[in-house]
């Protein structure tokens, strides 16, 4: 730990988030807490504009997300990574956001009520993967935010079913069923915005 | 396969507001001198409250030692001895 007080970033960036955590706990020293915003504004920050779909939303909920980080780090108890840990209160405060916000909105798919029998055919995942990105952002932006979340969840940060069900406190057949519906959700609106057009022009 | 997820992710991580880090930086010193002011000054806050109901030293403030040297006076009922100087 000598070697950590010497204050060289490249000390810090070489300790595990484990580690930051318990020196920051111990010392009430910034400079860890700093380490850690480093490692992982960029990503809460993406998440956020990705989930609320404003710039200046995105910047004060990533704001807030690390001041929550910050004051419940002693109640991180590693049952999952570090990075599951941020990305579940990113996405939950994501949600609660919009919910205060407006109050009869819809957060996942299923409660559109209109879910037809075709949705329970599973689409392969290049439907979302492989289109262009701009045109997947404009399809994001309309998505439900539960879709939003759920898509993320699974695609960028990679998580199992079982971890999304643990942030979003529902059982595995239910986010299984929900990611479904959200590529369903994401190819008709591609389809409502771009017609026939192929996915990945 | 390609990931446009992914990719677009990482275009916004690259929109991340620099001046975020101070503000962040900024609050975290302050909730750092916050809690260390409340660890040195509410215990003995919440000692003299305690002490002006009446109470006696919350075990948890205890001291070695302390408790022995106050006890020599503890029974403000009685006059002290006289002094013998």
């Amino acid at each position: 730990m000598a070697v950590v007080a010497t204050g060289k970033s490249s000390t810090l960036a070489a300790l595990s988030d484990t580690q930051l955590i318990a020196l920051y706990l111990r010392e009430q020293d910034a400079r860890y807490f700093s380490q850690l915003y480093r490692r992982y504004a960029g990503k809460v920050f993406a998440k956020c504009i990705s989930m609320l779909a404003d710039h200046g939303l995105a910047r004060d909920a990533t704001q807030d997300v690390f001041i929550k980080i910050l004051l419940n780090l002693s109640k991180f108890t590693e049952q999952s990574s570090f990075s599951t840990w941020v990305y579940s209160i990113t996405y939950n405060y994501c949600i609660d956001l919009i919910r205060k916000k407006k109050k009869n909105i819809l957060i996942f798919s299923e409660d559109v009520g209109r879910i037809s029998k075709e949705t329970e055919v599973e689409l392969p995942d290049s439907v979302i993967l492989e289109m262009e990105t701009t045109r997947l952002e404009k399809v994001m932006e309309k998505l439900p935010i539960g879709d939003k979340a759920i898509l993320n969840m699974k695609y960028i940060d990679d998580m199992s079913i079982k971890e999304i069900g643990d942030v979003l406190n529902k059982t595995e057949s239910a986010i299984k069923m929900q990611i479904m519906r959200a590529k369903h959700r994401a190819q008709s609106l591609y389809e409502e915005i771009y017609g026939t057009e192929p996915i990945n022009t | 396969m390609n990931n446009s997820l992914k990719k677009l992710q990482e275009e916004r991580e690259a929109m991340l507001p620099p001046e975020l880090e101070d503000r962040i930086t900024q609050h975290v010193g302050t909730l750092t001198l916050f809690s260390s002011v409340v660890e040195v000054f509410v215990p003995n806050a919440l000692q003299v409250v305690v002490q002006m109901v009446g109470g006696d030293e919350l075990p948890c403030l205890k001291k070695a030692g302390r408790r022995q040297a106050r006890s020599d006076n503890m029974d403000w009922r009685n006059p002290p001895a006289p002094s013998t100087v």
